[in-house]
């Protein structure tokens, strides 16, 4: 049978389509799935039943789409990349796509708010997608039992989530837990001390967790003296902010002894949890090398400030969008720590000169304390990622199993 | 043999109707859907994605094989692959259809079967 200008059409539409599928898997099968697609098409007009075309593409692409993202997943050739960085290479397309979704959900929601005026759905945005980008990281990550590189990002904007929003925002979807009647309850019967108790509870973590890593790291010898001296600037920056903003207003009848513990508490309240996730990205960096700093800069994804000002959409830019791009697209080494350390000094002085935090002493402190955390984080990483690259209790920390699938 | 047939069950619905697909004999890709597809009375189509890749799999797990052969090069495209059943995939066939059918037995048992049948008028 000479064959009909639809299946011509069609067979060149598949062959384009086809190209989705991963290489090896195209190269082993495109072939054939093509010729078995084809056949198809014939027998539709071989039966005078052209319009059958219409349902059998229907079905075709159902098939496509759940095929292609089960072949990506489950070929080990793809998972190069995908999963994990091939050392002394840049990521893939594909990965730094997966990488720049969490940023493109930001980056369009900042946009909207400039545009629209629709301050919602930046609010939900700011607030929830953290809980909906996690997902796929968890899936990947229960069924590869590795974490997949890709998912850096979503997890710096989930521990952020988790630490702005602990009590006041804590909303998943539509749900406020703040406002369920248990909470409610619980408020009115302890005189408003929850709030303050589980502010100090969360305050008391970090502040464990804090010593427990550096007591973990310090044993493994893996802290060099440059991140002490680091810690310390940051440690001294932190009560210098807290004492600028809240120590000199205290209460005159306060003693010296409260006042101290009052900027310690609110001091690892609001910096601890920074601080707590620079030290666990060390864990990460066993495996993603200096790509951790991908944590960070999904950290820091809220902090894309709201204002109307369109030089701030530059600054939102960098932070969703292209520092992540030039981090991940970077060969492994000097090149990817240069960008970070780049992408990083970037955003530091958008947000001086955009954000106007020279006006502001308390902001200028704040900024420093960033960097200081910054830096902390970018020594701590090279660090992990120069000395061994397997051993075998960060593997089981960070694949939960000593199960492995490469 | 290096599994045990069992080991396999259940089988997926795809890889169980290729199975019996090829206890026929050796086939290619389009004959294969096109046996599925009468095997179930055009329930189950498989699209390209999902044949392939079930005969990726059963080729890793070693219950088919590629033919060299090609029963009539002058009927058929010789660039077709064909694929035939393996030792292990005649057992797990096997197995599997065994296990099918003691469940029927046991929807029989119960009249579960026969009151599916009527209801559809077949009884």
């Amino acid at each position: 049978m000479k064959n009909n200008i639809w299946v011509r059409i069609s067979r060149h539409i598949y062959a384009r389509l086809l190209n989705l599928y991963p290489k090896a898997h195209r190269n082993e099968y495109g072939t054939d799935m093509l010729q078995v697609f084809t056949d198809e098409c014939k027998a539709c007009f071989e039966d005078g039943k052209g319009f059958k075309l219409l349902p059998l593409w229907l079905r075709t692409l159902g098939d496509l789409i759940v095929n292609v993202v089960k072949e990506h997943i489950s070929d080990p050739q793809s998972t190069v990349g995908l999963i994990e960085a091939a050392p002394n290479s840049p990521l893939p397309w594909k990965g730094v796509l997966l990488v720049l979704v969490p940023g493109l959900f930001f980056f369009v929601s900042q946009v909207a708010m400039l545009v629209n005026q629709n301050e919602d759905w930046y609010s939900w945005m700011s607030r929830r997608a953290a809980y909906v980008l996690m997902l796929p990281v968890l899936v990947i990550w229960i069924w590869k039992r590795k974490f997949p590189v890709w998912g850096l990002v979503p997890l710096g904007l989930l521990f952020c989530t988790f630490l702005n929003s602990f009590w006041f925002h804590f909303e998943v979807l539509s749900v406020n837990f703040n406002q369920q009647p248990i909470i409610v309850w619980l408020i009115e019967h302890t005189n408003g001390l929850l709030p303050s108790f589980m502010n100090k509870a969360l305050a008391i973590t970090f502040l464990l967790c804090t010593i427990g890593l550096l007591w973990f790291l310090k044993k493994r010898s893996s802290i060099p003296k440059f991140a002490w001296v680091l810690l310390g600037v940051y440690g001294l920056l932190v009560i210098l902010d807290f004492g600028a903003g809240y120590g000199f207003q205290m209460d005159s009848t306060h003693n010296f002894l409260h006042t101290i513990l009052v900027i310690a508490y609110f001091g690892f309240y609001c910096y601890g949890g920074y601080l707590v996730l620079i030290l666990l990205g060390t864990f990460l960096a066993k495996r993603h090398g200096k790509l951790t700093l991908l944590l960070l800069i999904g950290f820091l994804l809220p902090t894309i400030t709201s204002s109307e000002d369109w030089g701030i959409l530059v600054y939102r830019f960098v932070v969703a969008l292209a520092a992540p791009i030039w981090i991940v697209r970077s060969a492994t080494g000097k090149r990817q720590g240069r960008a970070g350390v780049i992408s990083i000094a970037a955003l530091l002085v958008f947000q001086f000169i955009i954000g106007e935090s020279f006006n502001n002493p308390i902001q200028v402190i704040d900024q420093f304390i960033m960097a200081a955390g910054l830096a902390l984080a970018i020594v701590l990483y090279k660090k992990v990622s120069e000395s061994q690259s397997t051993q075998p209790e960060m593997d089981m920390i960070l694949e939960g199993s000593s199960i492995h699938n490469s | 043999m290096t599994k045990n047939s069992n080991a396999y069950q259940p089988l997926t619905a795809a890889v169980f109707h290729i199975l019996l697909a090829l206890v026929d004999g050796e086939k290619h890709g389009y004959a294969i859907m096109k046996d599925v597809e009468a095997q179930t009375s055009g329930h189950i189509k498989m699209g390209p994605g999902t044949l392939y890749g079930s005969l990726k799999r059963m080729q890793t797990a070693g219950l088919i094989e590629e033919s060299g052969d090609r029963p009539d090069p002058k009927m058929d495209d010789e660039r077709r692959r064909y694929y035939r059943l393996t030792g292990m995939g005649q057992n797990v066939i096997k197995s599997e259809s065994q296990r099918l059918a003691d469940l029927v037995q046991v929807a029989r048992q119960k009249h579960v079967l026969v009151i599916a049948l009527k209801s559809e008028g077949g009884l």
